[in-house]
């Protein structure tokens, strides 16, 4: 508890503030805007190989359809997070509070434990907030451009919650993927490099050579949990294996910050 | 009891040797100053005393516990480990209070200290927006925090103005006398001189001393040095002194009698005796620094090639 306080104390500050709560229900508004407005004109994805497309009217009107931002904003909103806890973990090393923390503190497990624990709630409030943007946008924007919404009663609250529950669960993960890379870097701006740099690049080019391997990537699987589990890879599946992402970041984190000397 | 104990701790990078094999023991009580040239050590020993670093070899103890186990005295231990590290975007007042929390410590414990360091008034300020000797008082905040029984110190005057660092050195002396440790590690050799009973010289990762100040600085040379008032007497002055079997060597105008300082009257009676007038008359002893420089080398180029060399030895 006292890690957890401690660090708490210390991201509740404007740069977190406006750097993630700002920015990521900003982008939730921008994609919402943009994907209501570009529905009827924009083309659909392609049924099959590469390529990117906007959702359609039809899916839009569709049975939970007031929540087809979200698989946009995930992305932005993931590389946010990614990037907010990767500068809480690599801050304390390029300023040198990581000594006057461990020195205070040697239970490094429990300290690292109560800084997961604290981004975690942080986070936790960031994905309620933009969800609830793409949620209360959605009917106005839909009236807008003269969609109808009578199919989105239908399962109302289950398509809510379980939208809910993928989106911040797999924004979870992208947190914790940004933990990791920090604690193995130590650097902010590798970290979020690297974490960038493969999910959009790296995965990007593996899914032109192996489409199929995509979906099993952590930057594939992410998107996939959020956009409801697809035909090539099923919801519970996605959350498997982004559980086990999540849990080898946690894992990898914990075992390299306990065994490593701190010479910052 | 030994407020700081170690026995044959060793530590490497790769092939080289930072700590090698040093044994002191620093006593509960007082001052210990902890120096060294740069590069010698110093910062690895204490990052290994406090548990953030491990030893390839060797043991030790911090307040009786091994520092294999910081989390046994880490409660009782506060440290400000080289430069002050804070969150530039929190005030002092909340970067005080976040550690408060880590350590379980009440928030007035954070008032207490803002006030002993001198910060009270400035607490609501962003620390960012802190001069380095606010920073620097922050830090020593920020370790007094505990109420520690033992305060391990780097460079704690560091951008202080001259009355800060009489102000600290004035607290530092007052928290070791209630039988609390106080370690610094400084390279400003005066600064410690001032306010140190024990010392811990290293060099290269080898201990070259560890005892009292007065233990080293009766090793300090003393001498008296002489200038008559007319130049033409220079010659007559060192007949009398050489007279007297004392050595002594012509500076410029200047003679330096190698004798102790306590015979600078001496000195003078026989100069006068010989009908020799002095225009100037200095006993001078050694300072820790020449003490210091003396044992360690001469200056960091000087030492840096002489650790060049010796990891050259090594390698080959």
């Amino acid at each position: 508890m006292r890690p957890f306080r401690s660090e708490f104390i210390r991201i509740w500050r404007p740069a977190f503030f406006y750097g993630g709560y700002g920015v990521m229900a900003g982008f939730a508004a921008l994609v919402s805007v943009f994907i209501y407005t570009a529905a009827k004109t924009a083309p659909a994805a392609p049924a099959a190989g590469q390529g990117f497309g906007f959702a359609t009217v039809a899916q839009i009107a569709s049975p939970g359809g007031f929540l087809t931002a979200l698989s946009t904003v995930s992305g932005p909103a993931g590389v946010v997070l990614l990037a907010l806890w990767a500068m809480a973990v690599a801050t304390d090393y390029s300023t040198g509070l990581i000594r006057i923390l461990v020195q205070a503190y040697p239970h490094r497990m429990k300290l690292l434990g109560g800084k997961i624990a604290a981004l975690g709630a942080f986070s936790l409030i960031a994905t309620t907030i933009t969800f609830l943007i793409v949620v209360f946008l959605a009917r106005p924007l839909a009236r807008l451009e003269g969609i109808k919404v009578e199919a989105w009663r239908t399962d109302f609250a289950s398509h809510f919650l379980k939208g809910y529950f993928d989106f911040t669960l797999a924004l979870m993960v992208w947190g914790l993927i940004g933990l990791m890379l920090a604690v193995l870097t130590r650097s902010a701006a590798l970290a979020i490099g690297i974490g960038i740099g493969y999910l959009l690049v790296v995965e990007s080019l593996i899914a032109i050579v192996a489409p199929d391997a995509k979906k099993y990537l952590p930057g594939g699987t992410l998107t996939n949990l959020v956009s409801g589990g697809t035909p090539g890879l099923s919801w519970g599946a996605s959350i498997g294996l982004v559980v086990l992402y999540g849990i080898i970041a946690i894992v990898v984190s914990l075992v390299v910050f306990r065994a490593r000397d701190i010479v910052a | 009891m030994s407020a700081l104990s170690v026995e044959g701790l060793t530590r490497r990078f790769g092939d080289l040797v930072a700590v090698k094999d040093v044994t002191f023991d620093v006593p509960a009580g007082g001052v210990v100053g902890f120096v060294g040239p740069n590069g010698s050590g110093k910062s690895t020993t204490i990052r290994m005393l406090l548990g953030l670093i491990k030893p390839s070899g060797g043991t030790g103890t911090v307040l009786g516990e091994p520092i294999e186990h910081p989390e046994r005295f880490a409660d009782r231990v506060g440290a400000l480990i080289e430069s002050p590290a804070f969150v530039g975007g929190l005030t002092g007042r909340d970067n005080l209070r976040s550690l408060a929390a880590l350590r379980g410590l009440p928030r007035a414990r954070v008032d207490e200290v803002l006030a002993i360091v001198g910060l009270a008034g400035r607490e609501n300020d962003k620390a960012s927006t802190y001069s380095l000797g606010m920073k620097q008082r922050l830090g020593l905040a920020a370790a007094l925090l505990p109420d520690p029984e033992l305060l391990v110190l780097d460079e704690p005057t560091n951008g202080l103005d001259p009355a800060g660092i009489v102000e600290i050195r004035e607290l530092l002396r007052s928290w070791a006398s209630g039988g609390r440790t106080v370690v610094v590690s400084s390279h400003l050799l005066g600064e410690i001189q001032a306010i140190v009973d024990n010392l811990v010289v290293i060099r290269f990762g080898e201990l070259m001393y560890a005892g009292s100040l007065e233990g080293l600085m009766a090793e300090a040379a003393e001498r008296v040095v002489a200038a008559p008032e007319a130049a033409a007497d220079m010659p007559r002055l060192v007949e009398v002194v050489e007279a007297q079997g004392w050595t002594c060597e012509v500076s410029g105008d200047e003679l330096i009698i190698h004798v102790p300082a306590q015979q600078s009257a001496e000195v003078g009676r026989v100069a006068g005796g010989a009908g020799v007038t002095l225009r100037m008359l200095n006993p001078e002893a050694d300072t820790l620094e020449t003490v210091f420089l003396r044992m360690t080398g001469t200056s960091d180029a000087e030492l840096s090639e002489q650790r060049r060399a010796q990891r050259q030895g090594q390698g080959s």
